[in-house]
């Protein structure tokens, strides 16, 4: 729960802090070297500048490729192996037919409240694809529905882990966590989750 | 005269209250059955040809040209047909149909039914991986009447007791008839015992056999059959008698022995196969059909010419029968049994929440999550791994065991364990009981303290030589692997290169309850000793806590159960419990994704780089390998995306090994995870975390072009701000790109 809460804090931080901090850090230091900011990595397509001035916010960004298989710069050190940079973004899932077979018959179970059998299905699915961010969306809501807030809150958490770098996904995934928080009634929660959301 | 009337009578009160008991005791105990994981079949599913087989060959599918039963199975290059046998699973019933696959580069591409329609999903039976009994040890294949094909009666009755249905226990016909066809052959051929004779006895065959027990056996008879039916002790006798020697285990009942000589369930079995069973009955030992296969078929076809001659079968199915071979597969089939470690731990699991007597009588269904394909390779790559090692150090590893534990990274089921190498003995179960020291495999937690307490992964840390004096007034002296000491080292290579002296001045200046702290948050239950040495890997754990701590790690910081049950239901399908995914997020993301990171620098260019020797380079896996003092334990512990391991090999007396955790548990754990389906670890960053070019050996902001920089990501807040002065001292982040404009006005 600390955990969660420290998410809003940190942005807040870093959004209206950024100037602060630049102009400080700034003012502090000698200056001794001079940099122009046009100098871009030609081996690492970052965001334009203008991004990231305009939305500091997004200035999180890795000089690394977003490609998950990428081990630094060949040409400079050829032969000597490297961490690899982890992608800004989990990839978007390509839903296998499987799992959206599962997830309907889940929220077919789930209309009828059938909600034990809709765990089981979703949890079904989760074995096949156990990257696909929707099953966690379902799965929440079933906790949800069961009134066990705590593992309900803990498997949208989970969602959000997975769509980690996808807006939209965070959007709902955030949307949820309000939702389950308000319903346990932890108001407080609740609008920090949903001010999450909205950022996205 | 009197006095011995009375006797009487009380002795054949007291044998039918015994006799009575024993029956109903073995009539209504019907044991747990446990269950594999369903193979899914799915488009997509990674699964070889040989994965496949693997599965079918655990549901005794017979390989054949042309299927035509449930139950068979043919094979091309890139197609599988199978007549599936159905399964009524707690969630619905599965049926039994026809499955035409394609697998291509060893991946499900299409299935379709016999009509040509094409399947998104179905599922397989599930492998039956054992029971809970009564006793321990006694390994039943319980199955009723109807279970039988009639042949098996047919041919029991025709050769054992032909009168069975008309005498009450014993028969005088039987005996006489006997006693002639004996004279006539000049052998023994026929004993004359009822089948409820023989049912006595077999209920009796682990006591000594004397005169006077063959004499009780005829009142006993007659009572049994006074007071059941002939189906019942028919039955009964299905289950009981005696059939087969597997090293210590006896083959008792019809089920077991149908697994055990055909690899096939009962329903099942054909004609002469069926005869074959009959025919042994009368001495699995002298007509074994492996050792003595020519006795055996000549048994076999006198049970199919009596059966013949009586009428039973026409002249076409005897011949057919007497033309087949006998058909047995090869000893190591019998896959009740084939589990031992997995199955132990769910009875161990079951056992906190059921009462013995219920998980052995009540006949309780537990659906678990061993994948059978996954444990037939780890099972491959820790005995190829130690014998390889056998054979490298000869005598100066007798006796060296190993055990592993293969969890599912994502959900939490621990999908195969491995109790030691040889992996059908059921004793001590090396996985759970084996409480070793973990060595460096305690490391991250060390570093993850470190970590979410303002450490960067380029924090120096001080590698030199180190001793701290205790309250009692012992000394500790770490040393390093090497037994050099580094100087000052990034935090990441500290770890990577599994250096002792930085870890244990890192750790003590922590805090052991810090460290504590996060060993409790990583999973880790049980009492830990607060000595400085416990930093170093000193306390013991098995290997299944041991994965509990790194599927914490490898779920981005949720902690997670390991499960092995999914559900328990009752004999009629009702579901009993359920053991659903549950997690709860302990660790930090970005604390954790930086340990991420020196992880996989471990498996790059740490203590397990020889893991890139053998796996794939755009597979990312990340790890530890462990060594304990004197090295008397190999460790490693380490995930890909869909696979977690831990691997473990030492001797049971505790003596030192000529290899390290990368010299001998990393060799396994490379093994296993070259044999499976892998997807590369790849956790997105989280937003807390930035990448920047650091200088490798200074750690100071580096830049991309220049010599020994690399990418490392840092909590926001926490990079460098001081820069190595290469190249213009440029960074190619747009936040420092932005500060540095910023910087131009002042």
């Amino acid at each position: 729960m600390v955990l969660t809460l420290k998410y809003p804090a940190f942005k807040l931080f870093r959004q209206l802090g950024l100037v602060v901090v630049t102009i400080l850090f700034s003012a502090c230091s000698t200056i001794s070297t001079v940099n122009q900011p046009t100098v871009e990595d030609k081996s690492t397509p970052a965001p334009t500048t203008n991004t990231a001035k305009s939305d500091p916010s997004r200035v999180t960004s890795s000089p690394a490729s977003t490609n998950n298989t990428t081990y630094g710069d060949p040409e400079q050190t050829p032969s000597m192996p490297v961490v690899p940079v982890a992608p800004k973004a989990n990839a978007p899932i390509k839903q296998n037919p499987a799992v959206v077979a599962l997830i309907d018959t889940a929220q077919q179970q789930q209309q009828k409240g059938d909600l034990y059998s809709a765990q089981s299905s979703l949890q079904r699915a989760q074995r096949i694809a156990p990257r696909d961010p929707q099953i966690y969306y379902e799965l929440a809501g079933i906790h949800r529905n069961l009134h066990d807030y705590d593992l309900a809150e803990q498997v949208a958490l989970k969602g959000v882990s997975i769509v980690q770098g996808q807006p939209q996904q965070l959007r709902r995934f955030w949307s949820l966590i309000a939702q389950i928080r308000s319903d346990s009634g932890d108001r407080k929660g609740a609008s920090q989750a949903q001010q999450i959301a909205d950022r996205y | 005269m009197f006095a011995g009337l009375v006797l009487l009578g009380l002795s054949l009160l007291f044998m039918d209250t015994h006799i009575r008991k024993q029956f109903e005791g073995k009539r209504w105990a019907v044991p747990t059955k446990v269950y594999a994981r369903p193979l899914e079949l799915y488009a997509g599913l990674p699964l070889s040809l040989d994965d496949l087989k693997t599965e079918l060959r655990g549901l005794g599918y017979q390989f054949v040209r042309q299927v035509r039963e449930p139950g068979q199975a043919e094979f091309s290059t890139t197609k599988a047909t199978i007549k599936t046998r159905g399964f009524l699973f707690p969630d619905g019933k599965e049926p039994a149909q026809t499955l035409h696959l394609s697998i291509v580069n060893n991946s499900v591409s299409s299935i379709q039914n016999a009509q040509s329609q094409t399947l998104a999903l179905v599922r397989l039976e599930p492998i039956l991986i054992g029971g809970i009994y009564p006793l321990n040890n006694e390994d039943r294949d319980l199955i009723q009447l109807g279970d039988a094909p009639q042949g098996l009666t047919d041919a029991l009755i025709a050769i054992e007791d032909r009168d069975f249905y008309q005498h009450a226990g014993i028969s005088l016909k039987g005996i006489s008839r006997a006693m002639w066809v004996n004279l006539k052959a000049g052998q023994f051929l026929q004993g004359g015992s009822t089948l409820t004779q023989q049912l006595i006895k077999n209920f009796y065959l682990t006591s000594e056999r004397s005169l006077a027990r063959k004499v009780m056996e005829i009142p006993m008879a007659m009572l049994l059959e006074l007071h059941y039916s002939k189906d019942e002790i028919l039955e009964a006798y299905l289950n009981e008698v005696y059939l087969g020697q597997e090293g210590s285990r006896a083959i008792h009942g019809f089920g077991l022995a149908s697994q055990y000589y055909f690899a096939q369930p009962i329903e099942e079995l054909q004609l002469h196969q069926v005869a074959l069973l009959a025919g042994l009955v009368k001495g699995p030992s002298y007509y074994d059909p492996r050792r003595h296969p020519k006795r055996a078929k000549q048994r076999r076809d006198l049970v199919l010419q009596v059966l013949y001659e009586q009428g039973t079968i026409d002249k076409k199915h005897y011949d057919h029968a007497v033309a087949m071979p006998i058909g047995v597969v090869k000893q190591a089939s019998l896959l009740k049994g084939a589990y031992p470690a997995y199955l132990d731990l769910v009875k161990r699991q079951l056992r906190q929440q059921y009462r013995n007597d219920d998980l052995s009588s009540e006949g309780l269904r537990v659906f678990t999550a061993l994948n059978p394909i996954a444990q037939h390779k780890a099972e491959t790559a820790l005995v190829s791994t130690i014998k390889k090692l056998d054979s490298i150090y000869g005598n100066k590893v007798t006796d060296l065991q190993g055990s592993m534990v293969v969890a599912e990274p994502q959900t939490g089921e621990i999908i195969s364990i491995v109790g030691g190498r040889n992996t059908r003995y059921q004793g001590f179960n090396r996985a759970l009981d084996a409480v070793r020291p973990i060595g460096s495999l305690i490391k991250p937690a060390v570093y993850l303290t470190a970590l979410s307490d303002n450490y960067t992964l380029v924090t120096e840390l001080d590698d030199s030589p180190y001793k701290i004096t205790m309250h009692n007034g012992q000394s500790w002296q770490p040393d390093n692997f090497d037994h050099q000491s580094h100087g000052l080292v990034p935090l990441h290579s500290a770890l990577s290169h599994s250096y002792n002296l930085s870890t244990a001045r890192l750790g003590m200046s922590l805090g052991l309850d810090r460290v504590i702290d996060t060993m409790r948050k990583l999973g880790v239950t049980r009492p830990i000793d607060p000595y400085p040495s416990l930093l170093l890997g000193a306390q013991g754990m098995s290997l299944v806590e041991v994965a509990t701590m790194y599927q914490t790690i490898a779920a981005n910081g949720f902690q997670m159960p390991l499960r092995a049950i999914r559900i328990v239901t009752d004999s009629a399908g009702n579901e009993l419990s359920r053991y659903p995914f549950q997690l709860k997020q302990t660790i930090d993301a970005n604390a954790i994704h930086l340990l991420h990171y020196a992880l996989q620098e471990t498996a790059r260019m740490g203590t397990a780089r020889s893991i890139y020797q053998r796996l794939p380079m755009d597979i990312n896996v990340a790890g530890k390998t462990g060594t304990s003092n004197d090295q008397r334990d190999s460790w490693f512990a380490g995930f890909s995306g869909n696979r977690l391991a831990v691997t473990w090999l030492g001797r049971d007396d505790n003596a030192p090994l000529p290899f390290t955790g990368s010299g001998g548990a990393l060799k396994a754990w490379i093994n296993y995870m070259a044999s499976e389906p892998l997807e590369s670890f790849n956790s997105a960053a989280p937003d807390g975390i930035e990448y920047h070019w650091v200088n490798a050996t200074s750690g100071l902001l580096s830049n991309s072009n220049c010599p020994d920089a690399i990418q490392v990501p840092f909590i926001i807040g926490t990079q460098p701000t001081k820069s190595d002065g290469c190249a213009g001292n440029t960074n190619s982040d747009p936040v420092s790109r932005s500060l540095d404009w910023i910087k131009q006005w002042f």
